[in-house]
């Protein structure tokens, strides 16, 4: 009934999905393990990114590989203006709160924030860019690469998968060896003891925001050549991103990482064996799953 | 004995806080618990008053055993406390904190009247000396009003042992005063009560037992002399004070 | 008896009975104006049952129209498959999705801030996905259409202004029969948990059962209005218990400044008239309702309530 071809072939795809549900994931961790907000807006970072890049695209004609990154440095930057507008005050708000109820407020608060900053950047893609699904031209889509096995990818989608994978190598050597990225893991574990030994924290919280954000939006140019292009795809992205970041430990990077590749691979078998109308539900069990038996996540809920 | 600790252990990790601590609390009387920070004294509250299960030992309050039981449950039994960081309900008015208390102790749905209750709490807002913030938020208070309302809040759940976490911790000498003075008239009301104590004027100036803990072991437990003069215990604190900044 | 005197009561009764009088004349206005006005007290018993749970116990839900779904659906179904009464059908709704708020409360008592809202998040999808997906009950992602109406006897209730003074009394009940609660020593109890649950279960508060109770009532009445909404507007899809519909109820309660009961009520009647007025202006009519969220959340986050609130204070010196 099954064949083997089609399980190794929904393997590897969902892999090749999980690669991106890490990148976005990790970026969502990233803000909550640093300054323990719930971004729900991180979704539309990673639309804003597709967009962007099919903007460019179109614009300036070259491959939208070369021109995604363009556009998550630009989406970076983006996180940094918000921080500065509106974050930040209320990280210092949330910093400040007494009590439980204090601390309720002000995160509920940031919540409800990012939820209509996610509102309106889903209508801003829509007024820009319209309601059609876009699909961003690449050269790479038409090759087609054949595996040992009589698999056959096309090209776009390999490049794709290497490039998520290698902002995730990147990240991490980043996070574990230069200055910066230590401060960060630092002011993650405590602010104010990092504030103390001369760390600029705000500086810190820019860095991050910027490094969440257009992670997630490299994820989206680059997911543009293979999935159409649309103003709520950050919608979907951003509840899966979410299940990813609880299930590998919130604020946990390796978590991350490892949570996006294996919710990919439960959701490709996952429609293989269960259907693909109930491939969506996938991720949300095993995010039950691990909210019932494992809270912190699989590794634990501090970062790597 | 109103509580018995027996061969209470518990460990965090591979971290043991509380290492085969056993003692007795004897009725009515006001038990001290002394110890550097970092000795387990939090801890031991936790666990007795069922925020942690210990991992070895037993409970016993008033002859039941209550080892495992949950904080409510053993609230409920008589056996209340106050936090170290007081923790009173912020966005509430000082009487309701401790109309609250009340409900859940004599009955939600009638067991007692909205009258009745209001009389005992505006009693007990008395004897805290508080009566003048009846009707304020809590949130309104200052630090040492709100220590006071901790108290009274535990108060309104009509303990029979009532385990005080380090309440002259922050305040002024005056206040200090103050504490001891509620802590002795609740004494004289027939409340035993356990105090976990750094300040040693306050210990040793209303304790007639304390038990000495150290790296989570009882070290030493008699008199407020015998403390006083016990080799161990002085070794502890003088340790301590050398530690600080290492 | 729980706290809640005669006083409380007649006391309300006034408020209640005014508003019930100011509100008689509103079909006047015409089907259009009648029509919002149902809307919005439907959401204000929505918005009002999500207050229970996120402002006076302080457990965030982002899957709240799960429970209005699962009303709408118990409720149509039973009318059309078994002939139950509509009325009955309601009650049964709202039991059922309060049912479902048990199952979904128990294995929640443990989790806390954003594990509890992602939990409520995915409740929420699983249960768009189910009633997508179980199409031979639920009719799949085309929904059910013609569902009867409410039987009103000799009055035809599918004419608007008639089905309007039974939304009234209904609403004006329900959140007659909460703002109660929250009144009554269960209301403070609750508040005790919001402010701090440790400090509550140490002076004896049986936090977990009252964090199932406030998932009961909160959930009983969105299940209730979901009925409602079903044998009023005649036709329900999945779409109702989507992600974007439980955010639309926690704006409201938000905005409206959640935590006051009469806040959300705002809250409701701001969103339903803001989204009617900008109808015309379809493509950037999120656009303000994402911006408004932003401001009032940024520089008022006590809510509409809260602004006003403070500006009486001001006023009275």
């Amino acid at each position: 009934m099954l064949s083997t071809s089609l399980l190794v072939e929904q393997t590897l795809l969902g892999l090749m999905m999980g690669g991106i549900y890490a990148a976005v994931g990790v970026g969502l961790t990233m803000i909550f393990g640093v300054m323990k907000l719930s971004n729900f807006a991180h979704g539309e970072f990673y639309m804003l990114g597709a967009f962007l890049t099919y903007t460019l695209v179109s614009a300036l004609g070259s491959d939208p590989y070369i021109l995604a990154p363009l556009a998550a440095i630009a989406v970076g930057f983006l996180g940094i203006i918000l921080n500065k507008l509106v974050f930040l005050s209320l990280y210092k708000e949330l910093r400040e709160a007494k009590g439980a109820a204090a601390f309720f407020f002000q995160d509920l608060r940031f919540i409800m924030l990012t939820i209509g900053l996610s509102i309106l950047f889903v209508d801003l893609a829509l007024v820009i860019w319209g309601p059609i699904p876009i699909a961003i031209p690449s050269v790479l889509t038409s090759h087609i690469i054949k595996l040992p096995g009589g698999f056959s990818f096309s090209l776009a989608r390999i490049v794709t998968f290497i490039i998520a994978l290698a902002s995730l190598i990147i990240l991490y050597m980043f996070l574990r060896v230069t200055k910066t990225g230590k401060a960060i893991r630092a002011t993650a574990q405590n602010p104010s003891a990092a504030a103390l030994v001369g760390i600029d924290t705000y500086r810190i919280y820019d860095v991050t925001m910027f490094i969440s954000t257009a992670l997630a939006a490299l994820a989206g140019g680059i997911l543009g050549p293979i999935y159409n292009v649309y103003p709520t795809m950050g919608l979907d992205v951003v509840a899966k991103a979410f299940v990813v970041v609880i299930t590998g430990g919130m604020g946990n990077i390796i978590g991350s990482i490892l949570a996006g590749f294996l919710i990919g691979l439960a959701e490709g078998l996952g429609g293989v064996f269960l259907g693909t109308e109930y491939r969506q539900v996938v991720a949300f069990v095993i995010m039950i799953l691990v909210l019932w038996f494992r809270p912190q996540g699989i590794l634990g809920g501090r970062r790597s | 004995m109103i509580l018995e600790a027996n061969n209470i252990t518990k460990r965090f990790g591979g971290l043991v806080a509380v290492d085969d601590v056993t003692f007795g609390v004897r009725e009515r009387e006001i038990f001290g618990i002394i110890g550097p920070n970092g000795a387990g004294k939090t801890t031991l509250f936790n666990v007795i008053t069922g925020f942690y299960k210990p991992d070895k030992g037993r409970i016993i309050f008033q002859g039941n055993d209550i080892t495992g039981k949950k904080p409510n449950e053993i609230a409920k039994m008589g056996l209340l406390r106050t936090w170290q960081i007081v923790r009173p309900f912020l966005g509430m008015k000082v009487i309701d904190n401790l109309l609250v208390p009340m409900y859940v102790k004599k009955g939600i749905i009638g067991g007692i009247t909205e009258r009745e209750a209001i009389e005992r709490a505006n009693e007990i807002l008395e004897f805290v000396g508080l009566s003048h913030r009846r009707d304020f938020l809590a949130e309104a208070l200052p630090q040492g009003e709100r220590k006071r309302l901790e108290i009274a809040r535990a108060l309104a759940s009509e303990p029979k042992l009532l385990m005080l976490d380090e309440p002259a911790g922050g305040l002024t000498p005056t206040e200090m005063d103050e504490v001891m003075d509620v802590v002795r008239k609740l004494r004289e009301s027939g409340i035993t009560v356990v105090v976990i104590e750094h300040n040693m004027r306050v210990v040793m100036g209303i304790c007639e037992r304390i038990m000495a803990l150290n790296f989570g072991r009882k070290i030493a437990e008699g008199t407020p002399e015998e403390i006083g003069r016990n080799e161990e215990v002085i070794k502890a604190y003088l340790g301590e004070r050398f530690h600080v900044g290492g | 008896m729980l706290g809640i005197t005669r006083d409380l009561i007649i006391g309300d009764l006034k408020y209640y009975a005014l508003a019930f009088i100011l509100l008689l004349p509103l079909p006047l206005a015409g089907d259009y104006i009648t029509h919002i006005a149902i809307m919005i007290m439907l959401y204000s018993i929505t918005a009002a049952s999500l207050d229970i749970l996120v402002g006076y116990t302080g457990r965030l839900s982002l899957g709240h129209a799960a429970f209005y779904a699962i009303g709408a659906y118990t409720s149509t179904l039973l009318s059309m498959n078994l002939n139950v009464n509509p009325w009955i059908g309601i009650i049964i709704g709202g039991i059922l999705a309060s049912i479902f708020g048990l199952i979904l409360g128990i294995p929640s008592l443990k989790l806390k801030g954003p594990y509890l809202a992602i939990s409520t998040l995915g409740f929420g999808v699983i249960v768009q996905l189910m009633l997508i997906n179980l199409d031979w009950l639920t009719n799949g992602p085309i929904g059910i259409p013609n569902i009867p109406p409410l039987p009103g006897g000799p009055i035809d209730l599918r004419i608007k202004s008639s089905f309007y003074y039974v939304a009234l009394i209904l609403t004006l009940l329900s959140i007659f029969f909460l703002h109660l609660l929250t009144k009554s020593r269960v209301g403070k109890i609750l508040v005790a948990i919001r402010e701090d649950e440790d400090a509550a279960l140490s002076v004896g508060v049986n936090v977990p059962f009252f964090k199932i109770f406030a998932f009961i009532i909160a959930t009983f009445f969105a299940g209730l209005s979901g009925g409602l909404y079903a044998h009023y507007i005649r036709y329900i899809s999945p779409a109702m218990s989507a992600l974007s519909e439980s955010i639309n109820i926690l704006s409201m309660t938000i905005i409206g400044g959640f935590g006051t009961l009469v806040g959300p009520l705002m809250g409701a009647a701001l969103l339903t008239i803001l989204q009617e007025v900008l109808r015309p202006y379809l493509e950037y009519r999120y656009l303000i309702y994402g911006g408004l969220i932003v401001v009032v959340m940024k520089f008022f986050p006590s809510g509409i309530y809260g602004l006003l609130q403070s500006i009486i204070r001001k006023v009275r010196g």
